[in-house]
């Protein structure tokens, strides 16, 4: 089909829309409805808002009625419900005055349709409260609209025919409006679908306590991926792509892809792995070079990992694959922390394995249990080598117990007057010993 | 955002209301200017050649423009009332004659006054097939009663009788027709005065219809004759030539002609019988106009329908469609459409059914009746008697209405 063809198929539906809306009948029956819909659109609203101002009144002077509170609670069905009134009573009179009402009768199945949806939404409020709120607009509310506008729309042009018109040929496919729209009406549906999947994923499976963080928000991810690849393939096929000469081309591109995007595909699978593996999920605790933070997300291309000092590193996710990653929550939040000690060989060691492991027990974050232990690790050039060795359930803290527990040894030794020795070195010169006196 | 929503419904309110009083403030030069919509389930070439034509509008109205929009016959009708019954019908309908009943109970087909035909000569019986209740409801475009086909490389001189007919078949030459109510309806009206006068009243008894059943019952077992049910099986050893004859109507011609080679195939009007020619059913396609169009676009409607009922547009759907014009002004000349000349002349003798029938009713007891004929189960007395009965019971005939043969009535009549 030419441009100007196509141009022409569009001037034919508009002049198709003029030889209807010429008509006295049809200009007629459009105001009516045009009248009922705003009536009863407006009517309720305008009831609403002097009912609020009533019933502020009524709060402040404790007369609010009980059938009031019922009156509100029935709001949103009262439009539909004063609509379909109206039309009856248009349609008697348009037939007692002998006028065409057949587009007013037709409107008799949407008006119902409206008052089934306020219907539905009104329980849905009232029993989720304002959280449905972003299903009505972006499931619901959509899909009313599309209803009504489908049908008042095929009414007067040809649908059928508009949706034949070409947009763009490429690849030997050409694209049609009918294509193009059912394409983005797959894709938000998709998409829709897979953010009502994670919504209804997130509610249903936070609550239980044994599943792991971590798992849900991989499963969420995961679902969003495929729901939205899905979404993506269904709308090229209704674009008229064949999918398995994409696959064809998939894997002729792949090669390409493996030089030119090879980080971009490594880290992609590196992120799939990692969200099937589940080596690594959002809330554990890791070092990476020496950067110890938790990680929050597990995007498909890089993870995001806050440290310590609350910074947020966005790391490749190909670097989990490839380097040594210390994760101190994979399978248990405790890990062991050890601090050398040092102390004089004038000290008694048994008296500093009581003052040490005191004061590991005063520090609130080292756990009791396994109980914090003082290991003697031998004997040093200088002093007698300990260890301590605690327990911690706050990996993340790890550096700030480290630095308190330093801090309190410290000051424990020195109030029990035990000495940290310093490294001494005794020098013999066997020879030289002329040449130091001679000066 | 409910401002807004609330400032954009009266916008589209006031729009309406303006909308409305402006067109009926236009001077009335400029309401008769615009576009007709006419719908048509004319697909393929048809549809070209229809297109052509409404492109020649500019002759008889500069300022009207026609918007043909085809939809599949299988849902025209059923849209075209809906969509009228709404006012966003076309204004104009191409439409079977069969349908003139049930769009003019439905208040869905606008009657037209025989002065709106203006000069055109439609044939008297295309007319009478879209009266109903006293009412024109359609220009009459194309007639398609069925005829006598016959394959020129088997016989060069085609009946004229149906003794003719009888003594020219025989096994190598044999005639091939469709005993059904609708396609055998011709044989009636060779034997007697058809099923209706011109009044409406059921003259069943001196229809012919027990002769010409009684006439198919003695030639069901020559050799020279194939009645079969099956049209396509039939159609299709004519175009085999395994028959030289065969009854069809000019539908089957461009597929025919296309298939056999247009100078094997002939059409002749049927054989005569004892009472005079014969007289099938004449199907018509009408251009009808919609209920749903203001006073301006019915006027340029009219003008519009006469125009593809006028001479020089039927001679164009004739030429290059195969159409049998409906319009008598119209020459089918034997020397240039020699094969639509036989359809022609059999649309002079074809009869129409009255309009307030319960077609589809009345066709399946007309089916009964052959059936239980030639399946030896009824003598033909007995089923047009039959016939005769539940006809009158389904039409709610009373006894002014109906002429049943003697000895047919019900176990329930005191006679």
């Amino acid at each position: 089909m030419s441009p100007e063809e196509a141009l022409g198929i569009v001037i034919e539906q508009l002049q198709i829309l003029f030889v209807f809306l010429a008509r006295p009948s049809v200009r007629r029956q459009l105001f009516a409805l045009a009248f009922i819909f705003l009536v009863s659109w407006a009517l309720p609203a305008a009831l609403r808002a002097l009912g609020r101002r009533r019933h502020r009144d009524g709060e402040a002077t404790g007369i609010m009625g009980v059938w009031q509170k019922w009156l509100r609670a029935f709001y949103l069905i009262y439009a539909p419900i004063l609509a379909l009134v109206l039309l009856q009573l248009t349609e008697i009179l348009f037939a007692r005055l002998d006028y065409p009402f057949g587009m007013l009768s037709e409107a008799l199945p949407l008006l119902l349709v409206w008052l089934i949806y306020r219907t539905v939404l009104m329980a849905l409020y009232f029993y989720f409260g304002a959280t449905i709120e972003p299903y009505h607009y972006w499931v619901m509310l959509p899909l009313l609209l599309w209803l009504f506008g489908a049908r008042i729309a095929d009414n007067f042009v040809n649908l059928r025919v508009l949706a034949t018109i070409p947009i763009i040929s490429a690849f030997g496919i050409t694209i049609t409006m009918g294509n193009l729209f059912g394409a983005a009406l797959a894709l938000y549906w998709c998409v829709i679908a897979s953010w009502v999947a994670e919504m209804i994923m997130r509610r249903t499976l936070g609550d239980r306590a044994i599943i792991d963080p971590g798992v849900i928000e991989s499963m969420v991810t995961i679902t969003r991926y495929v729901v939205i690849s899905f979404g993506l393939l269904l709308a090229l096929y209704i674009l008229g792509f064949d999918l398995t000469s994409l696959a064809l081309i998939g894997g002729g591109l792949s090669i390409g892809v493996g030089f030119g995007l090879q980080k971009i595909i490594a880290n992609f699978i590196s992120g799939v792995m990692l969200l099937f593996e589940q080596s690594m999920l959002p809330g554990d605790i890791i070092e990476l070079n020496g950067n110890i933070g938790t990680v929050e997300k597990v995007n498909i291309r890089s993870t995001t990992v806050r440290t310590i000092n609350n910074v947020e590193l966005i790391v490749p996710n190909e670097n989990f694959m490839i380097t040594e990653v210390t994760t101190f929550t994979k399978t248990d939040d405790q890990i062991r922390v050890l601090i050398p000690v040092g102390v004089s060989y004038d000290s008694d060691p048994h008296q500093v394995k009581a003052v040490v492991q005191d004061v590991a027990n005063q520090h609130p974050l080292v756990l009791a249990d396994p109980y914090p232990s003082l290991l003697f690790r031998g004997f040093g050039d200088s002093s007698l080598d300990f260890e301590l060795a605690v327990w911690i359930d706050q990996p993340v803290k790890l550096q700030l117990i480290t630095s308190d527990l330093y801090y309190m040894i410290w000051d424990a030794l020195a109030e029990n007057q035990i000495d940290i020795p310093f490294p001494q070195r005794d020098l013999n010169l066997r020879r030289g010993w002329d040449e130091v006196f001679a000066r | 955002m409910r401002r807004y929503q609330l400032i954009l419904a009266f916008v589209i309110i006031i729009l309406t209301g303006t909308m409305t009083g402006c067109q009926n403030a236009l001077p009335k030069e400029v309401q008769l200017k615009g576009n007709i919509l006419l719908w048509h389930s004319w697909d393929d070439k048809d549809a070209q050649v229809l297109n052509q034509v409404l492109q020649r509008i500019p002759e008889i109205s500069t300022t009207t423009n026609v918007i043909s929009m085809y939809v599949p016959a299988e849902e025209l009708k059923d849209r075209y009332i809906t969509a009228t019954q709404q006012g966003v019908g076309p204004d104009l309908l191409i439409a079977p004659n069969e349908w003139v009943r049930e769009l003019a109970d439905e208040d869905v087909a606008h009657p037209i006054a025989p002065a709106e035909f203006g000069i055109n000569a439609y044939m008297p019986a295309s007319l009478t097939a879209l009266r109903y209740q006293d009412e024109y409801y359609g220009f009459p475009l194309a007639v398609f009663p069925v005829a006598l086909y016959y394959n020129r490389a088997m016989t060069s001189s085609p009946p004229k009788t149906l003794e003719e007919l009888l003594a020219e078949t025989n096994a190598d030459k044999s005639v091939a027709l469709v005993p059904r109510f609708v396609p055998a309806y011709w044989g009636i009206e060779s034997f007697g005065v058809g099923l209706f006068d011109p009044t409406g009243k059921f003259t069943l008894a001196e229809s012919g219809f027990t002769e010409w059943l009684t006439w198919l019952l003695g030639v069901a077992d020559s050799p020279g004759v194939i009645l079969n049910p099956d049209a396509i099986a039939l159609q299709q050893m004519y175009i085999e030539g395994r028959v030289a004859y065969y009854v069809a109507g000019p539908e089957e011609l461009n597929m025919l002609g296309a298939t056999m080679g247009k100078d094997v195939v002939g059409v002749v009007p049927l054989p005569s019988g004892p009472t005079g020619p014969s007289g099938p059913l004449l199907p018509v396609d009408a251009v009808m106009l919609g209920t749903a169009s203001s006073a301006e676009q019915t006027d340029a409607a009219l003008a519009v329908a006469r125009f593809l009922t006028n001479p020089q547009q039927s001679t164009i759907f004739m030429r290059d469609l195969g159409h049998i014009p409906a319009n008598q002004d119209v020459s089918v000349d034997s020397r240039i459409y020699p094969v639509l000349a036989g359809f022609s002349r059999q649309a002079r003798t074809a009869v129409v059914l009255p309009n307030d029938l319960f077609r589809d009713a009345f066709y399946l007891l007309g089916d009964r009746a052959y059936a239980n004929v030639l399946a030896g189960t009824m003598t033909p007395e007995e089923a047009v008697c039959d016939f005769g009965l539940a006809v009158v019971e389904l039409q709610g005939y009373t006894a002014e209405q109906v002429d049943l043969p003697p000895d047919c009535t019900t176990a329930t009549d005191p006679e």
